[in-house]
């Protein structure tokens, strides 16, 4: 909800307008809006069709995250492939993605240990 | 997720972090070298078993048993006269414990050695650049096969420091 809370926030200071235009315009409560905004007070919550008409009002888009919760640090892991992609010389972009999906990710997940099957190895 | 592993419990990883948690129980001081070190530093390798350098001496010849009995596995020189390694077998996987790596001893690993934390622990584990020189010098067909992943990682890794500004 805070996310949301800031994209509307910033959404309104950049159109320009004052709180109560934009309340006004999406026939939202002035007061309830602003103790929306500050996450305050007895009615801080706001009815989602009137969310609704200020997220469109605004023009704010609402992307869901690329990543669940606990793979966000593969986000990590597109800044550094952009970054890097083509300039770590004899490193194919395909070798680096895979590095860097080992290199980002959390120390703790990068322990992989095998066990002898038969005559091959499995996890 | 393999098959004896159940909600997210990795008997192998459980094992690791008990192995690290006998070394610190006993004050045994190690080093975590060879593939599972280039494993802890990023490079997308995998290994069976867990080599650690330690300081030799009396002492620690005693620890190492002492950590054996904790961990329920057993100790033994198995490559003898060839290799003083010591060898923890019958935990989850085998345990290489060696007193000297060639042309480094103990003290110099430990001086260039990483801390990594990996949650449950902090690690010191051998620098990537002195495990590709160890690998490189050894040449067995199992270090070469592996050289171009952690050659290509270790670029990988000074190309994000030269990047990453300093904290």
């Amino acid at each position: 909800m805070n996310q949301i809370r800031r994209a509307v926030a910033e959404a309104i200071e950049r159109s320009g307008k004052s709180l109560s235009q934009v309340a006004a315009e999406c026939g939202v409560d002035k007061g309830n809006l602003s103790r929306f905004l500050n996450g305050r007070g007895r009615s801080a919550l706001i009815g989602v069709s009137r969310l609704e008409k200020i997220i469109d009002r605004l023009g704010i888009s609402v992307v869901p995250p690329k990543y669940p919760p606990h793979l966000q640090w593969l986000n990590e892991v597109d800044r550094w492939y952009e970054r890097l992609r083509g300039s770590v010389r004899g490193v194919s972009d395909q070798d680096l993605r895979q590095i860097l999906i080992y290199v980002v990710r959390p120390a703790g997940q990068r322990i992989h240990f095998v066990r002898k099957v038969g005559s091959g190895y499995v996890l | 997720m393999s098959s004896d592993q159940t909600a997210g419990f990795d008997p192998r990883l459980d094992f690791f972090t008990r192995v690290l948690e006998a070394f610190h129980f006993c004050h045994l001081e190690t080093v975590l070298v060879g593939n599972a070190a280039a494993m802890i530093h990023g490079a997308p390798v995998m290994t069976k078993d867990a080599d650690f350098l330690f300081r030799d001496a009396p002492v620690n010849r005693k620890k190492l048993k002492k950590v054996a009995a904790l961990l329920g596995v057993s100790l033994s020189q198995p490559f003898m006269p060839a290799s003083e390694v010591f060898r923890m077998e019958g935990g989850i996987f085998d345990v290489d414990l060696m007193p000297s790596l060639p042309g480094y001893r103990f003290e110099s690993v430990r001086a260039k050695a990483e801390e990594i934390d990996i949650g449950t622990h902090k690690i010191k584990a051998a620098p990537l650049e002195l495990i590709i020189e160890l690998k490189t010098k050894a040449n067995r067909p199992k270090d070469r096969a592996v050289l171009p992943v952690l050659r290509n990682t270790l670029k990988v890794l000074n190309e994000m420091r030269k990047r990453t500004p300093p904290p």
